[in-house]
C-alpha cells in the first residue's frame, strides 16, 4: 500500500507535465543547459515542485544577469576605450563565459555568492548616477537664483575659474577634497579678495549672522554676509564638481591598468597611451586644464592615491571561490602568516608575484591572469606591511 | 590550472631556491583557464567598477546635498533678515519723523 508521502509525491508529478514542459522553448534551453538536466531530473523524482520552480527562477535570472554584466561592461569600461578611439565589446564567447561562471554559481552555491550582489551593484551605478545629476542641476538653479545679471556673470566666471582650477581652497572650509591650493587657486582667491571675498571666511560670517543686534546697518552688514557665505557655498560646488570629475577619470585609468583588453586590442590601446603621453585615459579634462595653463600635479597626485586605496580595498574584498586564483591566494596567505617564513623571503616572493604580474599580460587570457594576480599582491602586501 | 604544491613551494622558499620557485608559479600560472574562471573575472571586473564609482559619487553626491541644505538655510536666513530690515526702515523713518 502507498504511504502518504508516496501518494503526495505521485499527486505533484501528475500536477507537473515534463512532456508538455519539454515543448516549450525556454524550458527545453533550461533543461540541456541547467546543469546537464540532471538537478532538474533529480528534483523532479523527488517530488518537489517548489525547488524545481525555485531553481527554473534562478536560471531566468542568471540570464538576465549574464545580458546585465556584458552590456554594463561594455558600455562603462568600452566607453572609456571609445574615447580612445578603440571599439571595444565582449565577444560571443566572452559573455558565454560569464553565463558558465553564473551556472556554477547557482549549482554550487544556489546563486547567492554572485547573482544577486552582481545586479545589486548595477542598479546602484545606474541610480547614483542619476542622483548626482539631479544634485548638480539643484545647485545650477541656487545659482540662477543668486539675483542681477551683473551679479550672475561674475559670480559665473569665478565659478568657471574656480572649477578650472579645482579649487581646494574653498572646498577646504567645506569638507570633502581637502587639497591644498595650486598656484591657480592663489590666483583666483587674489581675484576674489578684489570683491571683497575672504576665503576661510565662512566661519566669520556666520558669527556675524548669529549676532542679536538689530541696527539697520548690522542687518545691512549681515545680509552682505550672508550673500559672501552663499556665493563661496557655489564656488566651492564648482571646485567639487571638477574634482570628482578627475575622480571620475582616474577610476577609468585604473581600470584600464588593472584589466587591459584582451590580447587583440592591448597593442592599440598602448600606442594611444604613448600618443597621449600621460599613461593614462579619459585625458579630456587634463588636455583641458593643461591648456588653461592649470597646475594639475596636486590633482593628479590626490586623485590616483584616493582611486587606488579604494580600488585595492574593494578588490581586497570581493569575494572569489572556487577559482584557480583563490586556490592561490589562500595558500600564499598561508605561507606568509608563518613566522617561520621569514621577512626576507616574503619580500622576495611578494617580488616575483610583482614581476609575474607584469610579464604575464602578454601570454594567453593574460589580462585576466593579471586582474586576479593584482589582487593577490595587493592582499599580500597588506598582510605584510 | 592544476593546483599548487604548497609545500613544495615553501620548502623551495626556506632553501632560498628562488629560480625553482619562479619555475613552479610559471608553471602554475601557465596553466589553461577554465571557463567559469574566465566568466568570474569579467563578474569581478564589472562588480569592483561599478563598487569603485559608487563609493565615489556618494561622498560626491552627500557633500553636493550638504550644500544645498546649507544654502537653504542661508536663504531662509536671508529672508528673515530681509523681513528684519524692513522693519528696521520703518522705525528709523518714525524716529526721523518730527
Amino acid at each position: 500500500m502507498p504511504s502518504g508521502r508516496d501518494l503526495k509525491s505521485r499527486e505533484e508529478k501528475k500536477e507537473f507535465d515534463i512532456d508538455k514542459a519539454l515543448q516549450k522553448k525556454e524550458f527545453a534551453e533550461f533543461l540541456s543547459r541547467y546543469p546537464d538536466g540532471e538537478a532538474l531530473l533529480e528534483v523532479h523524482d523527488a517530488g518537489s515542485l517548489e525547488a524545481l520552480e525555485g531553481i527554473h527562477d534562478k536560471f531566468l535570472l542568471k540570464e538576465e544577469t549574464t545580458k546585465n554584466v556584458a552590456s554594463f561592461i561594455d558600455s562603462t569600461f568600452g566607453g572609456e576605450l571609445q574615447k580612445l578611439g578603440i571599439d571595444f565589446k565582449l565577444t560571443e564567447s566572452d559573455t558565454e563565459e560569464i553565463n558558465r561562471h553564473f551556472e556554477m554559481d547557482v549549482k554550487d552555491y544556489g546563486g547567492e555568492k554572485r547573482l544577486g550582489h552582481v545586479n545589486e551593484d548595477i542598479e546602484k551605478f545606474a541610480k547614483m548616477k542619476e542622483e548626482v545629476a539631479e544634485a548638480e542641476a539643484a545647485v545650477q538653479a541656487e545659482l540662477a537664483k543668486l539675483g542681477g545679471a551683473a551679479g550672475l556673470e561674475r559670480r559665473k566666471l569665478l565659478l568657471e575659474q574656480a572649477e578650472k582650477a579645482g579649487l581646494s581652497g574653498f572646498t577646504g572650509g567645506l569638507g570633502w577634497f581637502g587639497l591644498s591650493r595650486s598656484d591657480e587657486s592663489e590666483r583666483i582667491l587674489g581675484e576674489l579678495k578684489k570683491f571683497g571675498i575672504e576665503i576661510g571666511d565662512i566661519k566669520g560670517q556666520a558669527k556675524k549672522i548669529s549676532k542679536s543686534e538689530q541696527g539697520l546697518a548690522e542687518l545691512e552688514e549681515r545680509k552682505e554676509a550672508l550673500n559672501k557665505a552663499k556665493e563661496l557655498m557655489l564656488i566651492a560646488a564648482g571646485g567639487k564638481k571638477t574634482v570628482f570629475k578627475a575622480i571620475q577619470v582616474g577610476v577609468g585609468r585604473r581600470m584600464v591598468e588593472l584589466f587591459g583588453t584582451d590580447i587583440r586590442e592591448a597593442r592599440k590601446v598602448y600606442e594611444k597611451l604613448i600618443e597621449a603621453g600621460k599613461g593614462g585615459i579619459g585625458l579630456d579634462y587634463l588636455v583641458e586644464a593643461r591648456a588653461q595653463g592649470i597646475n594639475e600635479a596636486e590633482i593628479e597626485k590626490y586623485v590616483t592615491m584616493e582611486v587606488d586605496k579604494e580600488t585595492d580595498e574593494v578588490f581586497g574584498n570581493i569575494e572569489i571561490k572556487n577559482n584557480a586564483f583563490s586556490e592561490l591566494e589562500q595558500s600564499l596567505k598561508e605561507i606568509l602568516k608563518k613566522d617561520e617564513t621569514d621577512a626576507a623571503a616574503k619580500k622576495r616572493l611578494l617580488e616575483i608575484l610583482l614581476k609575474k604580474k607584469s610579464a604575464i599580460r602578454k601570454s594567453k587570457d593574460g589580462h585576466i591572469k593579471a586582474l586576479f594576480l593584482a589582487r593577490i599582491t595587493a592582499k599580500l602586501a597588506d598582510q605584510m606591511f | 590550472m592544476q593546483k599548487l604544491n604548497t609545500a613544495d613551494l615553501e620548502n623551495m622558499m626556506k632553501e632560498g631556491k628562488w629560480d625553482k620557485v619562479e619555475a613552479m608559479l610559471d608553471e602554475y600560472l601557465a596553466g589553461e583557464l577554465s571557463q567559469e574562471d574566465k566568466g568570474e573575472a569579467y563578474v569581478t571586473f564589472a562588480q569592483l567598477y561599478a563598487r569603485v564609482n559608487n563609493h565615489f559619487s556618494e561622498q560626491y553626491l552627500n557633500s553636493m546635498n550638504e550644500t544645498l541644505d546649507a544654502l537653504r538655510k542661508i536663504k531662509s536666513k536671508e529672508a528673515e533678515v530681509d523681513s528684519q530690515i524692513d522693519v528696521a526702515k520703518v522705525q528709523e523713518k518714525i524716529q526721523k519723523m518730527n
